[in-house]
This record gives C-alpha cells, structure tokens and sequence, in this order.
C-alpha cells in the first residue's frame, strides 16, 4: 500500500472525537481478551485505530469487524493509554453509516440469523463444568426467533435491503 | 612435506642407524644439540647432551629405563634459554610431563625439537643393570616386548608402563616408531610441520608409512588400558578407607624422594622443608595427648595428601614416584587412581594438550557449582 | 589557640544501595555520616535479591571501600554494615527539617522495637512462644512470622523487635525472655540532630498489587505474585527449601512462568506515564534464573511492550536469554489473568509474529511491578517545603541531577533521581556524597581527626605468650550462664596462656580502665579479647589494647557473644564452658604464630589526571578542582567542548549542552588549580594509586610531556555511529539522526516544505555485525528531531520505524509527546527490516505494517537514520596505555557493572561518560561527579595507608609460573618482564587468598594468613575429634 496516496493526518479526527487516538501505542491490550476476537473474521480493534491512525479511509469504510463489538468494555477499562478504543468502535460505526446511506452492515444479517451478533453458546462446555446452567437463548428458540425476525423485517435497514435476508 | 624415514638395520644395527640420523640433525644444522639417552662408560643409560656429530656414536634411545625424567631434563636445560635449538628425544610419558611443565611456565618449548618415541616400558634402575648382564639389548628387548614379553627371569617392566595407555608420543615433533614397523626396520615420523621440516634436512629419504602400525598401536593401547582399569578397580577394593590409606603409607620416613622424582612437582622450595612443619615440642606433645601417642615422623600422610592435592591433576602416571621410594612404597597406583577422577571432573588430561588451560589456574566464577553452591 | 572547627556531618535518609553508597563514600572521606531507613533493618530491596543481572551473583559487598578496608567492616552487606564514621539508626523516620544548607536540624523518630537490642541476647527464645501469626512482608506474604520477628532473616546482628499492629500483649514472651530486654510500653523516640547537610536516599515506593485497581484483573490468585516476591520464590534462603520454583497456592513445582511488563506503569489512565525502568532487565533475569533453577522444562514466557535494553551489556543479556537459554518474548500487554476451576492461570494474548490468538494455561505469574516515585517526592516537598517540577518530582537545580533547587546543602540520589538500576543508584549516591563533600569543603567543616595513638613494636620474635581478657557484659553473657571461673581455670591451662583477665563491660570507659590495668601487669606479648559484636569494637579495642603497649597485629578480637550462644545448647553450663574455652583454642593458636604486620602508607601525589575535554571530564575536572586538588586536563582536539558541547544545543529533557560547556570551559580555563593541555593524547600511564606517571604526546608536534597524578579519571567520550544501510550516502535525502539535528540548528536542513519524514531506528545497532548494543540516547534524539520538524511545520507526517521504544524512566513522557504530536510509531523486527529504493531522487521506503501485516511504502522527502554510538577511537590506544580492558563493543571494562560501575580493578582510575557505554548527558554529568568523588577520596589526603593485611610473595620461593597472576579477580598481580618476577598492587590487593591457595610453591601468601598460623588453628579446631591414625 503506497502510504503517499492516503491522507494521513485528517481521518481519525473526522471519526473520532473521544481525545487523542495517537496516544495508541499498539500495546494489544485490546485485542487481547476481547471476547469478539474469536469472530471470523475477528474484531481487531487495535487494528482499527491503526487504520484510522494511517487514514485508510476506503479500508475502514468497508470493515464490518466493529460491528461485531459485543460491548463489554473491557478494552475501554483496560486500556493504558485512556484512548477509549470502545468508545471508538462507536464513532467508527456511526461514521461508516454517515458516509453510506446503503450500508447494511453484516452484523444485522448475523442478527437476522442467530438473534445474536455473536454465536452465543460457545462457552456452553466451560458453563457446564462450573456447573451453570444452560443458557435458554432465543437461538434455541425457533418460535421467538421468527417472531424477532419480523420484528426486524418492520425496521426501514432491513426492509429497504431484504434482499440480504433471504427475501 | 615427507611423514614418515625408514631406518633399516642389520640385526644389531638398530643404534647405528639411529645414530647416523642423530649425526645428520646435527651436522646438517637442523638442530644445535641433541638430549638423547646414551650408554655411558660402564653400564649405564642416560640422557645426554650431545653437540658434536662426532659423539653420537653411543645412543640408544630404547633403552628400557629412565632413570630420571627426561622433564625434570628439559625444565633445566630450558627454563632459563640457551637461545639454542635443541632436540630431545623424550618417552610419551616424559612428553606428557613436559607439556604440563610448559604450561606451567617451567619448561621453554620455543628453541625445542621433541622427538618422541614409541615406549614399550622401562625397567628399575636395577633391574635395567641386571638386564644389560644377561646381555640385554634395546633391539632385542623392542623385539620381545613387540612379541608380548618383557620380563626377565626376575625382573619385568615397572607398574607404572604396564598399565600405561599412551605407548606412542602426542606433541612431540618427530617419533622414533618401533612399533608395527616389522623386523629390521624403524620408523621416523614427522607429526609437525616443523618435524617434517626437520626430516627433510636430516638427509633422511621419505618413505611410505608402515603398513601395519595403527592395527599394532591400538592393540596395545587396548591391552594396556585393560589392564589399567584391573589395577584401578583392585587398588580401590584394596584402599577403600583412610585406615586402610594410612596402612598403605605407614612406611613413609619423609625422604621426599617422590617428590624430588616426579617430573610435575616443580616447586623450588616445597612446603613440608619450611618452618610451617618446623613444630614446636609443646606442638607434638598436645597431638601426642589427643590420642595418647605419636608415630614419629609425623606429617607423613599429609605430605602425601597434599602432593595428590597439588599434583594429581597434572599426574601423567610415569611411576617415577614409585621408582625412587627407599622404603618401597608403590605409589604410582594412588596417583593414578586419583589422577583419573580428578582429571576427569575438570575434563582434562595432563599433557593431552598444550592449549587446553590448567584447571583451577584461572578464575571461573561458575565452577564446580555443587562445592560453591553457586547457581548454575 | 586555633579555634576548634566542627566536624562534617551528612545525614543520609534512606538505607538501600545509593544511601549506603553515599554513606560509606563520606565516611571514607572522613566525614560523619547518620544513615536513617525508615524499615527495622537497613538494606532496601536489595535486602531481597540473592541474584543480579547480569552475573547473576549477589556482589553487595563490592561497594565496600577497597583501599584501607580495615576501616570497615568487611562483611556480608546483606547481614550488617559497619563503619566506624557512620551511625546507623534503622527503624527512624524523620519528623521534620528546619534551618538551611550548612545548618540543619533535623527531628529524628526512632521507632519503638519493644525490644532492646543491646540486652537481647538474639536467642529468640521470644519467638518460639508468640502465639501470633502474621503474613512476612519480607517474602511478601509467601511466608508468615511471629508478632515478634526479625526483619530481615539474614541480619547479623539479628535486631529482633515486636510488630505493634500484630502484638496482642499477651505477655508470653516477656515470661521467657531472659535477659529483660522486652518492654510492650516502650514509645518512639524523637531526637534532633544537627548536620550540616542532607542526603535523600529513600528510594520510591513500589507498585502494590494491593493497592491498585488495575491489579484485580491480574492479581487472581496466590499463584500470582510481583516479580520481588518472585525473587523471595527463587532466593535459597525465602519461601521454599534451596529455592525451588513453586507455585504459592499448593507449592507444586512451577513449570510454566509468565511474566507481564510494565505493571503499573506506562499507563496514561493511572497517571503514570513513565517507565519504571528496571522491570525488563529484572524480568529477563528472573526468567534466566528460573530456567537454570528449574531446569529445561521450565517455560519462561515474558509479556512486554518494549524490551527496553538500554544499558551496557543489557542487548548481550537479551540475546543470551533468548537463544541460549530459552526465554520466550512475546510482544503483547494481557488483559488480565483468568483463574480456572482447576486453579491454572490462563492467559489470552496475541502473537504478532504468527499474527494468532493463543490460549495458554500458566502455573505461576509474575507482574513487573514498577515504582512509583510521585507520592514519596510530595511527602518530601512538604517536610522540606521544596518545589515540585512540573512533573510532580522535587524540583533540582538540574533536571535529573542531585542538587535540589533552592536548598543548598540537600542533595538527592538513588531512584529520587529517576528511576535507576543498582548501577545508577550508586552512581548517584557517589555523585550525591561528591556534591555533599564539595559543600562541606566550602563550609570549612573538619574531617574527623583520629586519636594519634603510637604503634608499639610488634614483639613478634618473642616467644608467644597469650594474655586473654574476656568481656563479662552483665546483661548478655552473663545471662546466658557462663561460668568465668570455670573459663579462666580452662583456658589458663594451655601453655602459651599468659594470664586471663575478666572484665567487666570492657566496651566503657571503666572497663576500658581495668584492661589497661591488667595489661600493664602482664608480661605477655599477644592479646586475645573476647567481646561481644567484634565487627563493631574492633577498632576501638585494638586503639585500648595499642595503648596498652600491644602492636595491632598481635591483638586478635573474638566474639564472645556468640561463642556463649552457641554454648546454649549444652545441658549444663559447665558443659558448655569447656565447650566454649574449646571453641576459642584456635583463636589462641592462631595467635601465637601471627607474624608483625605493618600497615604500608602509600604516598599520595595529591594530583588528578583529568582525560577527555567534554562535558563530563570538564564536570569532573571542576569538582576536583574546586576542593583544591590541581588537575591537568587533557583533550586531544585543539579545544574543550567534545562533541555534545559542540554541537547540540539542547537536548529533550532540558539541558543545553553547548551553553553548559561554554560556561564550564570559561571556568576550567579560570582555575588556578586546572592545567589545560590540548592536542595530546596519554601514550602511556605507568605505576598505582598515589604514583602514577603518565607520558603525554602532542599531535601537532611529536613532542611529548610527562605528568605525575595520584589518580585519572577518563572521560573520553563517544563517536557518532556510522553506516551503510539503507541508501546513506547515495542521496542528501538521507541523512543521520546528529545530522538532522545539526542542520535543524544552523538551518541548513529546511523542513517547512516536507511532506514525509521517514526516521530508522537501530541502523547497524542491536545486531551481530555491527553495534551489538542499544546506543541508549538515539529514540530520544529521534523523538527530539520530530517533535521540532512537527513544531515547525505541523503538517508534516513523520514515521519513526523502531525495534524497541528506549524511553526509559521520565523520557516515557517525551514518547507520549510525541505519539500526541501526531508521530507514527511503526515497530519493525530485525528480520524484516525496512528497505529503501531510490525513485525519482527520493528514497521509498517500504516496511511492513506491524498491526495490519501490510506492506506499506513511502516516499520520504528526508530519510534520518539513528546511528548510534560508536566507541572513541582511541578506547584501544588508552586501554593499552594505562593496561585496561575493552568490552568486545569497545567500550572500556569497568570492574564491576553493578556495584563498581565507574571503578576499574586497578584502584585509582575512574571512569565517566561514553567511555563507559553510550548515555544521555543527564548520566555523563552523574558519573564525571562521581568519579571526581571517587578520586577525591584518595587524592584529600597526602598518604594513605593500605591495609595491613595483603598478598605478598617470597621472591625467592617463587617459580614466575603465573599462576597467581591469572587467578587474581582483583587485577592486583602482574608479571614485572623487566625484573622478571611478580608485582603486587597493594592497594588493589583484597586479601582473598586465591592466590596463596593457588600457589603450589607456598611464596604467595598473605600477610598474617601463613599457612603454620592456620595449620595451628586447624589443629587446634581438631583437638576434640583425634583422626583414626593422625601422623
């Protein structure tokens, strides 16, 4: 990527207004218990700010990893440079849709699907050790799911896109 | 660079030959002097410094004895330089010694051409005696021993060779082979360059390598270190107790011939003559108290302790020690044994090399960890 | 009459390695030193630690005076430290401060011990029946004490005292304690003292996993622990049996270590951004330690951020971890640790080098705990009501330096002037002493002046005969049962036994009185006196027994005190009467066969030697000078200045080299006692401490000039780095980082049109070929030239591509300046180096994107290369002139890079500056006032006596094998080719005794350790187990 043809200065301070985003130092904390990291393909807010940092405008445009933020927060409470990386998935959302009307990020489509963003159950194994019960989740729902779809279908992003829903 | 000179001789012509060589290292410059064991008037062998060509008619380098270590020669003549070139026909052992004694600073190998020479084992100065009045020849004695038998009727070679697993010299320059070379012949080989060098300007003609020589050394090195491993094993069952150590020693009247023999121990003044074992009377009679009697003289187990402290790591198991003791204490076994578990806890094999340190002469701060306690 | 002027004081607050550093530096410079800590025992953390990077030893006691040692305790420095011009008071706070430099009253708080340590007799009988349990702090909690305890368990003396907060007063120990030294009620003491200056040693405070917020998402568990517990786990004498690794919630073995950096610190949300410094080296060598204890199936994994391996040896230390034993780095901050049911740590991180998640399970964590320096300079503003700088530290007259603004007479040193390692704080606590010293010779205070008492002749040729006295301190031995009569019936047995006197409390003035009676009855010619604490009454016993008509050397004191508590466990006090009259048979033995000694004075050529003409060696030459001492000054240049003053204007944290080596060259070129000589270099030094000569050779002209000097101190500074990578020289585009900064300054570099910046960092640095180690000064000198193109022209973009961000300590601040001022950061590994291609004029560089994995370009309008250090040219020439080494990276050797950083092992050369290793001018100016001071030491008296105890050799014994020479860890023997035989440095000289028991032919020796004085000592010791068949 040739870094002359972007603009580096500006972005960030478009996207983002929560203070300083250079006081980033790649530390990783973020990534690394950040339970939509596991995603395919993972939240990686790390990389977001790089992004934003180095002003790949067109890149971060089409990223939908921060709509897999499950918001939790712990990147925010733990990052030690107070950069908000929580925070900054927001922005980054909320400026992807300012800046395309269209967009009908892949997150909604999970959603329409599972009910979650996230495949909720996959700690299933590790509840039952600690002796938890199942989760009665409205993926293991069939009747509620269908009703949370229509419900869905009545929203404008949805119903203008249907075609992403399967009709 | 020629390897190897073939000497062949008439039957009892063996020293002749070897002595046109000598005369040739010297007539032709190559060396200024030459130490090599020589008859002498009467019935002796001993090293001599020869620097005319006209006197080398007598050599006889393997004459099987040693009467003193050809070190204990080298340190003198070398220690303080001629600034002479000197060859020295040394045995392994004496080599072996003159390599710790190097490193020690005790012995100068700058101006110094080591001849070394395949050692089939050496009498007692006596016996020696008696084997050269039964007509005894260093030819005919190399021809037996390379046949397996070294004794006379009343005499064999001494411990110390019997169980010596370094018949053939290391380090040195050049090596009189006897060993695997057939009958009527010997071997020079050069094992340096500057022994290579040297051969060529002795006149003598290259030759190729004896044939069956590496076969024979290996055989009789294996032999030898077998009988090694019996004579430590027995030793140990023997002396397995301080008790039985003193018995071993008890008859020890603190000459320090043992001392003064070993070709290692180059102290100029040794601890035991200084006045730290000058004691008082008040001295001796509270140790005679502490246990109700003294033997006199005392000390003589802690000199023997302390030149095993001092000296077993660079012990090259020559058997001088046993040689010179008057009261006929065989010490060379104890040196030997505890040489080998010494030597071996440093990884380290006296006179193997010149460029390996002594052990315990520099200062390495993770050493021995488990007596310091360091971490590793 | 003369009027009586006061004797220098210096109270120095804080015991941990700069204070006693600082303490024991005044002392030898013959002032009175009060050393305070504020815990029941003196130490600090290094109390903690049994090993140190990076030879993994403790080597405490290197800090103690070398040369007249006998002034001081040679002992364990971890047990005890002794000096006969410093009282040491631990356990006491300080109230308050009033007055001003050269007047200082200070309220001293000693603590309540409850327990008092003159009566105790140390049985800790007290502990065995303290029904109270609490948590050690000593192991941090690994372990548990008694409401009663002993602080540090390795004192000696063991000091015990009573936990006030613990102690339920129950009285239990006061029914057993049989000597009445326990009283619940005892209260603080407070005492004014008055010193003519102050010394801040007291170190910061740690970061503690208690104590902070952020610890909860890490500290879950007793299996996680700060990397000093860590230490506690590791130390053969802390929580486990010969220091085995385990973990602390079940004690099984740990096999798999993580460490996690930076706790606490580099952290914007918690108020400290600043990096604590000394947590990597820590880490790596706690990671090093714990493979070589535990064996190959340790797993040592360290999480860090930057691998700051900045100082000398440290990049070596790096890569030996790494490739030789096995240290795994991984450059990712955890979020926390997760305990699971079965109580393993796990940890989730990110491995940038595969670019993949892991979920890795850990069976012990250790959190780097950093230090917290802001709380403890606040309480010190206030008490001193001093200024704080804008960063929240107390305010000195030079950033970073030992002077504190405003306060003349009050210096700063050790982790109070930044965030140090042990080198550091006992550069800054010689540095500190220098500065207290120099104050003190401005004030006209006196050196303490010593009782002149003759040495009587040695009678050393007579036959022995032995007088004894023994102490009978009422309260210790006399308690414990000891039955003099039975003693004196025994020991007067002996034949070489003259006379043995009893005497009561020989340590006062009348018992003093009674020993001078009895020994001028006596017609004995050797002294043995049993007292208790010898190490302390040495000298004070030996000036009484001198008085006495008794040589030194033939006086030998032996602890009474212990003698009597090791006899406490015989059934009866006959028993152990005899047994102690046995113990001391080897004393008496060793005695009669002590040869006279004689303490050698070396005469002192009261001048230094100055060489290098820079900051740092005009710095020291000026402190030198400024207390008299005549200096000659060499530079090889036609002018002072070196290349700091010379070139750089200003450096990131605040000094301005160029002003500050005009003003220094103005007041060299001044002095009356400065000799400036230019253009030459130090061909060759010859001779020791006190008698140097050195022969000088001019440049310009061949000729050559010779000096005679007491000591020299060089100074000679560095060489900017070169290179050939990345396309330098093949285009005015690229240039090197100190060519930048010039051209910023004389504006020949314009910046206000670029677009692209593109910085490298580490260019032939931190690699195998080439500068293997970290320049230390080039990220800051990066981070100062872009923060001065983005000031002058804010839209520039400018890349720094690093390896590690060395930002050590407060310079962490100028790193976040920097990422705020809109700097990219963009990490590269030493495999994937950025590349560098010309098109059109320009250089492109190309690297990868350590977050996205991409490969980026950039045309860059200035490509600034960091090129390091290089060591001076002439390190090599001086090394071999003055017989000194180099490290294999060219810089000379020092003797000791912990504890003797700026000493080598020939006594009376110091070292300061880039000599040294490469560092920021802040450390140049620490170390050049430090090595004055060292110097200073020496060259303020006009003899100096050696100790009486040293090597000798019997020349004519000697066989010039060389053995000694080689063995000797002290550089004190060398081979004389002239006179062919061997040299001893006296003052070098440490009485080891390698030497004598590596000669084989008994001619080394040292002097008053003959080997008939032991033999007899043996003997003696043998006495009561015959051998089987001796003889």
């Amino acid at each position: 990527m040739d870094l002359q043809e972007v603009s580096v200065k500006d972005l960030w301070q478009d996207v983002y207004s929560a203070g300083n985003l250079h006081y980033c130092f790649n530390c990783s904390t973020c990534i690394s218990g950040c339970p939509a990291s596991h995603g395919d393909p993972p939240l990686l807010v790390r990389n977001l700010a790089r992004k934003l940092i180095l002003g790949l405008e067109e890149e971060l445009l089409d990223d939908d990893t921060p709509w897999a933020c499950v918001s939790c927060s712990r990147c925010e409470e733990m990052c030690p440079m107070n950069v908000m990386p929580f925070e900054m998935i927001l922005f980054i959302r909320q400026w992807q849709c300012r800046n395309d009307e269209t967009r009908v990020p892949t997150a909604i489509v999970e959603i329409y699907k599972r009910g979650y963003t996230q495949a909720v159950g996959v700690n299933t194994e590790l509840r039952e050790s600690l002796g938890l019960p199942r989760l009665n989740t409205i993926t293991n729902n069939p009747e509620q799911l269908e009703l949370f779809r229509a419900m869905l279908m009545k929203t404008r992003i949805v119903s203008e896109n249907d075609y992403m829903f399967g009709g | 660079m020629a390897e190897y000179a073939k000497l062949s001789f008439q039957k009892g012509g063996l020293n002749k030959e070897l002595a046109a060589f000598f005369r040739g290292l010297l007539e032709n410059g190559a060396v200024d002097g030459v130490l090599v064991p020589m008859a002498q008037n009467h019935k002796w062998v001993r090293l001599t410094l020869v620097t005319s060509a006209s006197h080398t008619a007598g050599v006889d380098p393997f004459a099987p004895v040693a009467a003193v270590s050809g070190a204990k020669i080298a340190s003198s003549l070398t220690s303080r330089p001629s600034g002479r070139t000197i060859a020295m026909v040394l045995r392994p052992c004496e080599i072996r010694a003159v390599v710790e004694l190097a490193k020690l600073k005790q012995v100068n190998l700058d101006d110094v051409l080591l001849i070394g020479m395949d050692c089939l084992g050496r009498y007692e100065n006596t016996d020696f005696v008696k084997f050269q009045e039964q007509g005894g020849t260093s030819e005919a004695f190399l021809e037996n021993a390379l046949a397996g038998k070294t004794s006379g009727p009343d005499f064999d070679i001494v411990g110390a060779c019997k169980i010596c697993e370094f018949p053939t010299a290391a380090n040195a320059d050049l090596s009189l082979c006897a060993i695997g070379g057939g009958n009527g012949a010997v071997f020079i080989e050069a094992l340096t360059e500057k022994g290579g060098q040297t051969l060529e300007k002795s006149g003598m003609k290259p030759s190729e390598a004896p044939a069956g020589r590496n076969e024979a050394v290996k055989k009789l090195a294996a032999a030898r270190l077998e009988a090694r491993d019996k004579k430590f094993a027995e030793f140990r069952a023997e002396v397995n107790s301080f008790e039985a150590l003193a018995d071993k020693l008890a008859g020890c009247v603190n000459c320090y011939n043992c001392r003064v023999a070993c070709p290692v121990c180059y102290c100029k003044e040794c601890v035991f003559i200084t006045d730290t074992f000058r004691h008082t009377g008040e001295q001796f009679m509270m140790w005679a108290e502490q246990s109700g009697m003294l033997k006199m003289p005392t000390d003589t187990m802690f000199y023997h302790l302390t030149r095993l402290t001092h000296m077993s790591l660079f012990c090259v198991g020559c058997g001088q020690c046993t040689s010179a003791c008057p009261n006929g204490l065989d010490l060379m076994p104890l040196f030997r044994t505890c040489a080998e578990k010494t030597q071996a806890r440093f990884d380290y094999q006296a006179g193997r090399s010149l460029e390996e340190e002594q052990p315990m002469a520099g200062f390495a701060t993770d050493e021995l960890i488990e007596v310091t306690g360091q971490v590793k | 009459m003369a009027e009586e002027k006061p004797t220098g004081t210096v109270l120095v607050v804080g015991a941990g390695i700069s204070g006693i550093k600082a303490a024991i530096e005044l002392a030898e410079s013959g002032y009175k030193v009060i050393l305070t800590d504020e815990s029941p025992q003196m130490g600090g953390i290094l109390a903690k630690l049994d090993y140190q990077f990076p030879t993994d030893h403790c080597g405490m006691c290197r800090m103690l005076p070398l040369v007249g040692r006998e002034y001081a305790s040679q002992y364990c420095m971890r047990k005890s430290l002794f000096h006969e011009n410093i009282e040491i008071l631990p356990f006491t706070g300080i109230d308050s401060v009033q007055g001003n430099g050269g007047n200082y009253r200070v309220d001293l708080r000693k603590r309540a011990r409850f327990i008092d340590p003159a009566i105790c007799n140390e049985l800790g009988k007290c502990i065995d029946v303290c029904p109270v349990e609490v948590e050690d702090e000593f192991n941090h909690g690994l372990t548990r004490r008694k409401a009663v305890y002993q602080a540090v368990p390795h004192n000696n003396p063991r000091m015990l005292l009573i936990d006030k907060q613990a102690c339920t007063r129950c009285g239990e120990c006061l029914k057993v304690c049989p000597t009445g030294a326990i009283n619940l009620d005892a209260q603080d003491e407070v005492e004014t003292r008055e010193v003519h200056a102050v010394i801040l040693a007291s170190g910061v405070q740690l970061y503690n996993t208690r104590d902070f917020e952020d610890a909860r998402s890490y500290a879950v568990s007793p299996d996680v622990v700060t990397s000093l517990a860590f230490e506690r786990v590791l130390s053969s004498s802390g929580t486990y049996q010969g220091g085995a690794i385990r973990r602390p919630s079940d004690a099984r073995p740990a096999k798999k270590i993580a460490w996690i950096q930076c706790m606490g610190s580099r952290n914007r949300r918690q108020h400290r951004d600043y990096c604590s410094s000394i947590c990597c080296m820590f880490a790596l060598k706690e990671a090093v330690l714990a493979k070589q204890k535990g064996g190959p199936e340790v797993e040592a994994t360290i999480f860090y951020m930057d691998m700051r391996t900045f100082g000398k040896g440290f990049q070596q230390y790096r890569d030996k971890a790494v490739e030789e034993h096995g240290v795994k780095l991984i450059r990712c901050r955890v979020q926390g640790v997760m305990l699971k049911p079965d109580g393993s740590l796990m940890m989730r991180y990110h491995d940038p080098e595969t670019n993949e998640f892991f979920e890795k399970d850990f069976d012990l964590v250790v959190l780097s705990t950093g230090q917290i320096p802001f709380e403890a300079h606040r309480r010190w503003a206030d008490l001193l009501k001093a200024p704080l700088d804008e960063r929240g530290l107390l305010a000195t007259e030079q950033p970073g330096m030992v002077r504190v603004a405003g306060k003349p007479g009050l210096f700063l040193c050790g982790s109070l002037t930044g965030l140090t390692d042990i080198s550091e704080a006992i550069i800054s606590g010689i540095a500190a002493a220098g500065e207290a010293a120099k104050f003190l010779t401005a004030l006209g205070v006196d050196t303490v002046k010593k009782e002149d008492i003759p040495e009587p002749a040695s009678k050393a040729r007579e036959l022995p005969l032995v007088a004894v006295a023994l102490c009978r301190c009422g309260e210790k031995t006399g308690a414990a049962g000891l039955d003099y009569e039975l003693f004196r019936a025994e020991l007067t047995r002996y034949p070489s036994v003259g006379a043995v006197q009893v005497i009561d409390s020989i340590c006062k003035a009348d018992g003093e009185a009674a020993l001078l009676d009895s020994l001028a009855k006596t017609a004995c010619n050797r002294l043995l006196i049993g007292a208790c604490q010898p190490f302390i009454y040495r000298r004070k016993l030996k000036d009484v027994a001198r008085k006495a008509g008794f040589n030194s050397a033939m006086v030998e004191i032996f602890d009474l005190f212990g003698v009597a508590r090791r006899g406490m466990a015989e059934p009866s006090a006959a028993d152990w009467t005899l047994r102690a009259a046995g113990e001391i048979k080897a004393d008496i033995h060793s005695l009669k066969y002590k040869p006279a000694l004689q303490v050698n004075t070396l005469p002192i050529n009261q001048t230094a030697l100055v060489i290098g003409g820079g900051i740092g060696g005009m710095t020291a030459a000026l402190s030198l000078a400024d207390r008299g001492v005549p200096v000659h000054l060499v530079e090889k240049e036609g002018h002072l200045g070196g290349y700091l003053g010379t070139r750089v204007e200003h450096t990131i944290d605040g000094l301005a080299p160029v002003a500050l080596a005009a003003d220094l060259r103005q007041k060299v070129l001044a002095h009356k006692h400065i000799t400036v000589h230019l253009n030459c270099e130090v061909e060759k030094s010859l001779g020791t401490l006190g008698r140097f000569e050195s022969q000088l050779r001019f440049k310009n002209n061949g000729e050559n000039k010779y000096l005679h000097h007491g000591a020299m101190i060089i100074a000679t500074g560095g060489r900017e780095g070169a290179t050939t990578e990345y396309g330098y020289g093949t285009s005015e585009k690229v240039l090197t980082q100190a060519e930048l900064k010039r051209g910023l300054t004389d504006g020949n570099v314009d910046v206000s049109e670029v677009e692209n910046v593109v910085m490298i960092q580490c260019a032939g640095s931190r690699q195998k070929e080439g500068r293997r180690y970290c320049s230390r000064i080039c990220c800051l000198g990066a981070i100062g030239n872009a923060l001065e193109i983005k000031e002058k022209n804010p839209d520039a973009r400018v890349f720094i591509l690093y390896r590690d961000v060395m930002t050590y300590g407060f310079y962490e601040q100028y790193y976040t300046k920097a990422r705020a001022a809109g700097i990219i950061f963009v990490n590269y590994s030493p495999d994937a180096k950025p590349r560098v291609e010309m098109a059109e004029g320009r250089p492109v560089v190309k690297f990868t994107d350590p977050v996205l994995k991409e490969e980026m370009e950039l045309p860059a309008d200035l490509l600034v290369l960091s090129t390091g250090v290089d060591p001076g040219e002439s390190n090599q020439g001086l090394a071999d002139a003055l017989n000194l080494s180099l490290t294999e990276d060219g810089f000379l050797a020092e003797a000791d890079s912990k504890w003797r950083p700026i000493e080598f092992q020939k006594v009376g050369i110091y070292l300061a500056g880039t000599a040294h290793s490469p560092m920021p001018l802040k450390n140049v100016l620490l170390q050049a006032e430090a090595a004055a001071q060292k110097a200073y030491t020496y060259l303020s008296g006009r003899e100096l006596p050696t100790a009486a105890v040293t090597s000798m050799v019997k020349d004519a014994l000697c066989a010039r094998c060389r053995r000694c020479v080689n063995i000797c860890p002290y550089g004190a023997r060398s081979y004389n080719e002239a006179d062919k035989c061997i040299d001893i440095d006296a003052a070098a000289c440490q009485a080891c005794g390698l030497c004598a028991v590596e000669c084989q032919n008994n001619a080394a020796e040292v002097r008053g350790w003959g080997d008939k004085q032991l033999m007899a000592a043996i003997d003696a010791k043998l006495m009561d187990r015959p051998l089987a068949s001796a003889g």
